[in-house]
């Protein structure tokens, strides 16, 4: 148990860090800006309950909104995927293996179920996130390019991090 | 209570999510002037959509009191107009009593209507502690609808022109030529002028009015010419008229009190037997 939760502590430090210090200050492209932070709200652990993942999105949207002056930004949308992410997780689990309602953690999933698994929500949350920056529905053709393009990168940074460790140590194994 | 227990711990990580968003957008409208303006701007627009909803309810709840005020307003100023009227025959003539009214209006509405029967009957919500008294003339806004035949403290009966009973003195405005009015009993939209001699010059769309010695105010629109027959032995003229007043949407009508009405009757019962002499 106690494992698990410095693992998600390490995860929540490391997702601040290049967050705060490294994604929030490149400027490479002006409009894209991925949210790492939804690395940590994705692999918690699925027997937590889920008004725990709901309150830890409130945290880490929270602690990115108070280094980034974004004002409740992304603690909204982050609380948003604590709630969307578990039920996304058993309807996910419940059309695999049947009755069996969440045989998988999202640690358990293979890539192509993570895939499955991640990148709906990480659009949806940057979707969320622009709607709440936008608030016009005027917009609506702004807010689905940009949430787009940002779940893009978001998604493949969210990959990197998720498969890059494994691969590193299976290499060293050989 | 266990299922408001049971309802809580059912769907308490909603309500969790709920009350953090609620948190969330709070701060949002704390630090960020665009989102601020844009809640106050929203909130606005679904107040005064509320409000503009709560306007039309109770405009709607109050067009009873509003169409009373209006008929009552009329009333007043039909008061002004046809006492005004005197005043100017009057002065040509004498000036005695010039400027002193006539006619008095009382409005009242009509709660019962029958428009299909020979004998029509309509009933009025005003009676004699309104001042109200048999043989007062009924009119509405556009022409005359009847004449008072009972009343009671608070209601009226009134016998409409839609009664093949009823028959008043009119003429018709062009000749001045003094005919009854009847109702034959079949369309309630229109009456007939009978024995008009054939010597009359009579067109359709003439217009016919009520005449001195009916309840109703001298020259008080009835109806236009829409028909002439020749009937009758003697050649004389029966004319279909169409009533200016629409008997069957009336929901308002006035009641005109004749205000020299006893003096004149007075005046008839004494010239009687000089007359006669």
């Amino acid at each position: 148990m106690s494992k698990t939760i410095f693992l998600q502590l390490w995860r929540f430090l490391l997702v601040f860090f290049l967050q705060t210090f490294v994604l929030d200050r490149v400027d490479a492209l002006a409009f894209v800006n991925p949210s790492i932070y939804v690395y940590f709200i994705l692999l918690l652990p699925r027997e937590w309950p889920h008004f725990v993942h709901i309150l830890l999105g409130f945290a880490a949207g929270y602690a990115i909104d108070a280094f980034g002056d974004s004002a409740g930004i992304h603690t909204s949308s982050a609380v948003f995927l604590g709630f969307i992410a578990p039920l996304w997780l058993n309807t996910l689990n419940q059309r695999e293996q049947g009755d069996e309602v969440g045989a998988h953690g999202p640690d358990q999933l293979t890539s192509g179920q993570f895939l499955l698994y991640a990148l709906p929500l990480i659009w949806v949350h940057q979707i969320f996130l622009f709607s709440v920056e936008y608030l016009d529905l005027g917009k609506t053709p702004s807010v689905l390019y940009y949430g787009t393009i940002n779940a893009f990168f978001t998604g493949i940074l969210v990959f990197i991090l998720r498969y890059f460790p494994s691969a590193i140590r299976k290499n060293k194994a050989r | 209570m266990r299922l408001i227990l049971f309802l809580i711990l059912r769907y308490h990580p909603f309500l969790v999510f709920l009350i953090l968003e609620i948190v969330c957008v709070s701060q949002l409208r704390k630090d960020r002037l665009y989102h601020d303006s844009i809640f106050v701007q929203g909130s606005s627009e679904i107040v005064g959509q509320f409000r503009s909803w709560e306007t039309e309810i109770t405009e709607y709840v109050e067009l009873g009191r509003v169409n009373r005020q209006l008929a009552e307003e009329n009333a007043r100023l039909k008061n002004v107009l046809l006492s005004s009227k005197r005043f100017d025959t009057a002065s040509l003539i004498h000036r005695v009593d010039s400027g002193k009214q006539q006619y008095d209006f009382i409005a009242a509405r009509l709660i019962r209507v029958s428009l299909h029967e020979k004998q029509n009957r309509f009933t009025i919500d005003q009676g004699s502690l309104a001042g109200i008294r048999v043989d007062d003339a009924v009119i509405g806004n556009k022409g005359v609808v009847g004449k008072v035949v009972a009343v009671s403290p608070k209601f009226a009966t009134v016998v409409p022109v839609i009664n093949i009973d009823y028959r008043f003195p009119a003429r018709l405005k062009r000749s001045n030529h003094i005919a009854t009015m009847t109702w034959d009993g079949d369309d309630f939209n229109e009456g007939t002028l009978n024995d008009i001699p054939g010597y009359e010059k009579v067109r359709k769309g003439d217009t016919v009015v009520a005449d001195y010695y009916s309840s109703y105010p001298v020259d008080f629109p009835v109806g236009k010419v829409t028909a002439v027959f020749k009937g009758g032995e003697e050649g004389n003229y029966q004319l279909k008229v169409r009533y200016f007043e629409d008997l069957g949407k009336l929901s308002y009508v006035y009641v005109v009190r004749n205000l020299f009405k006893e003096e004149l009757k007075k005046l008839d019962e004494t010239s009687k037997p000089t007359v006669r002499e």
